[in-house]
């Protein structure tokens, strides 16, 4: 049996990734909000962790040295605010302009930060990030601490959205995703509510980002390309978009699988094919998903009962949207 | 949420139960090699590779190292940092490496303490970064020039033609905006040099004609481009299409492609001139006997400059004669044993059985490689990095002359 290290890894990553699927489900599978700007909220996050902690022989232009246990909440609250930054505009618009403005903001986030170098150290990035409980474990043993953290992380995110998922607040925003004529009929404010949850997804993922980078241990602003949350979203996908434990779940399977396949052993020779079979045989077992379980493996019908949610043939018009007061772009 | 946890539970023990690794200290002798087989780094991938391959069937051929054979297992990153930290987690805790090589720069930057932590010799082939520059020496070494170096070099050889005006044209990117920021501060600060338009600009956009038009229109003497080959296509093919062509060219190392060279050949009275770092080829027998087998393993192409390939073989030739210095495995005395191959004192070895007889005699080592002479400094860098001026001729690129760094060029505070 090889040292079980490695799975303490993936499933680390997991934990991670489902933490991320799961605060995209609340803005995107309750709320409809198509995010396709993940990636750039991690970003927020991370390097607001990063600046607030780092080391002031970096030369970083601000460095406070702040407690991690300081800098974490921060972080969270900091891209809550990046967050709102991006919604206020972007929640004006509707369906593909709205995915298309969140991807575009994402990518103007990484920009700011490869352009404010003596903020953020630019291209060069930020090594050896402060971690929690270091200096007790040491070693291989640092990577169960890190898997508790993770879990730990997962575990409140679970609670949290669950129960905004359950909540009045969860249901008008369901409602309101599947009808909005009817939601503003009853007098619910449907955009400040989006707004809401928009802000409430970024300081979940703002709560992440630490958890990531004391993964990767190092920051850079390459790790924030769009790819990350294409990730995320596939998950998303396969846990079963709108579910309470669908980006939980379809995390663990995504990133589990992702890792399995890496270990079928090739010649070195035909390292080429195994590396372009990897990302057919994720697609495959997206398709396959889709296939056999088309709402994912949990649908959101059994994760709030039966009638909650009409079924994807009768849903009509309960698609992928951004809001939808508006110019439409 | 039971059945979930249920579920996760059940994942992780068919994980555990479905990986099968190799523990055994009598078993092959191990060596990772972590790169970027897809994404960015992809297209110098097949090159690395294949190099890399080189070096443990001559490892093999003479023996194997401690008497057993050798194996290279092969991780791609996807040219990540997530990429590089999970490759090498799994290249140590399920295939049990015993040395890492083939990193890039963000990816060891990811990896650094994990590699220290977990004690594995690692040698950097292919990372310019700046982060190494002072960081290693201990369990990492760097056996290529860093963008220290290379803007270093750049600046110099701008000295050297006479510009005393540069426009520059640099990628956002850490390999090349590292290289043109050391060139800017040594070309205005210690030379007196002026910077033009210092024009900065994504990969990967529709067109980059402003960009050219912004720099070439500024009245330099040259233009310094760092760029990627992916971008340097695009960016060249404007450059031509506008007919700048009058105006002399400085390039990074990154460019050194067949296609650059091409297209700056095609163009009649155009120069381009690249300060570089450059592969020890006169009189070396280290590469003479590596290249016609390189270009077996190349489809018949032999290597070409700058595509890396050669580091990529040196560092397995010096981890196995590490360890075989060693006398084991175990990463901290080979660690330990790579300064003493690299450097004098030593009998000079030009190949893995050379040195391999040489530590069987009881002899010291001094390995040259195909590369250069590998001497290490204290903070495992290269000590006198091999440079060259590499200008385009008849269409490809061509080594004008071997340079050294001149010594009153120093890295800017």
């Amino acid at each position: 049996m090889t040292n079980p290290i490695f799975w303490v890894g993936v499933l680390t990553l997991a934990m991670i990734y489902s933490s991320l699927a799961m605060a995209l489900n609340v803005e995107s599978g309750w709320g409809g909000m198509w995010d396709l700007g993940i990636a750039g909220l991690l970003a927020a996050g991370s390097y607001c962790y990063v600046i607030l902690t780092s080391d002031a022989d970096l030369d970083m232009r601000f460095a406070p040295e702040l407690s991690m246990w300081v800098a974490w909440p921060l972080a969270a609250l900091f891209t809550g605010l990046v967050a709102f930054a991006i919604g206020a505009p972007a929640l004006r618009l509707r369906r593909e302009y709205f995915l298309i403005t969140t991807l575009a903001f994402a990518e103007i986030i990484r920009q700011l930060v490869v352009i404010q170098a003596d903020l953020t150290r630019g291209t060069l990035g930020v090594p050896n990030i402060n971690r929690p409980f270091d200096s007790f474990v040491t070693g291989r043993d640092y990577n169960y601490v890190l898997l508790g953290i993770a879990v730990a992380a997962a575990a409140v995110m679970y609670l949290v959205t669950r129960q905004v998922g359950v909540s009045p607040f969860g249901r008008t925003l369901r409602a309101a995703r599947d009808n909005e004529a009817v939601a503003l009929a009853l007098g619910k404010r449907v955009n400040r509510m989006r707004i809401k949850t928009f802000i409430l997804a970024g300081v979940l993922i703002g709560a992440t980002a630490p958890v990531y980078l004391f993964y990767i241990r190092a920051v850079s602003p390459q790790l924030f390309a769009p790819g990350i949350t294409f990730t995320v979203w596939t998950a998303l996908v396969i846990g079963g978009i709108g579910s309470i434990r669908g980006g939980l779940a379809g995390a663990v399977v995504l990133i589990v699988f992702t890792e399995a396949v890496g270990l079928i052993e090739v010649d070195p020779a035909h390292i080429n094919i195994l590396v372009a079979i990897e990302p057919f045989l994720v697609g495959l077992l997206l398709v396959l998903v889709l296939r056999f379980r088309p709402d994912g493996l949990f649908s959101e019908r059994s994760a709030f009962g039966a009638g909650n949610r009409p079924s994807r043939d009768s849903a009509g018009d309960s698609r992928p949207a951004g809001a939808t007061q508006g110019s439409g772009g | 949420m039971k059945r979930v946890l249920v579920a996760l539970l059940a994942v992780g023990l068919v994980a555990a139960a479905a990986c099968s690794g190799d523990t055994e200290e009598e078993g092959p002798v191990k060596m990772g090699f972590l790169n970027g087989q897809s994404g960015d780094y992809g297209p110098w991938g097949g090159w690395a590779l294949a190099a890399a391959e080189v070096a443990v069937e001559e490892l093999n051929a003479a023996g194997g190292v401690l008497g057993r054979d050798v194996e290279l297992i092969v991780e791609d990153n996807g040219s990540t940092p997530e990429g590089a930290v999970s490759g090498f987690a799994e290249l140590t805790e399920v295939d049990g490496i015993h040395a890492l090589g083939g990193i890039e720069s963000d990816g060891m930057v990811a990896i650094f303490e994990t590699v220290h932590e977990l004690q594995i010799p690692t040698i950097c082939s292919t990372c310019g970064t700046t982060e190494l520059d002072n960081t290693g020496g201990d369990m990492v070494f760097r056996i290529i020039p860093s963008d220290t170096d290379n803007g270093i070099v750049g600046a110099q050889v701008a000295r050297d033609e006479g510009y005393r005006s540069v426009a520059m044209l640099v990628e956002l990117s850490e390999g090349t905006e590292s290289p043109a920021n050391v060139f800017k501060a040594v070309f205005t600060e210690q030379m007196g040099g002026t910077i033009t338009e210092d024009v900065r600009f994504n990969a990967g956009e529709t067109t980059y004609a402003a960009q050219v038009a912004q720099a070439f229109e500024s009245n330099p003497d040259a233009v310094y481009i760092a760029a990627g080959f992916e971008t340097g296509v695009p960016l060249l093919n404007e450059w031509q299409r506008r007919g700048y062509t009058d105006i002399p060219m400085i390039f990074t190392t990154d460019l050194l492609s067949p296609e650059i060279a091409q297209i700056v050949g095609s163009v009649d009275g155009a120069s381009a001139i690249v300060g570089a770092t450059a592969y020890d080829t006169e009189n070396n027998p280290a590469w003479d006997a590596y290249v016609p087998r390189f270009a077996e393993k190349n489809d018949g192409d032999p290597p070409e400059i700058a595509f890396y390939d050669a580091w990529q073989y040196d560092q397995y030739i010096i981890l196995g004669l590490a360890m075989a210095k060693a006398g084991t495995t175990d990463g901290a005395a080979v660690a330990a044993a790579i300064p003493d191959i690299a450097n004098p004192p030593g009998v000079e070895v030009f190949s893995y059985a050379d040195g391999l007889a040489q530590l069987d005699a009881g002899n010291d080592i001094d390995y040259h490689g195909t590369t250069s002479n590998l001497n290490l400094n204290s903070v495992g860098n290269l000590l006198s990095p091999v440079m060259a001026v590499i200008s385009v001729q008849d269409g490809d690129w061509a080594v004008r002359e071997n340079i050294e760094l001149d010594p009153t060029l120093v890295k800017p505070s």
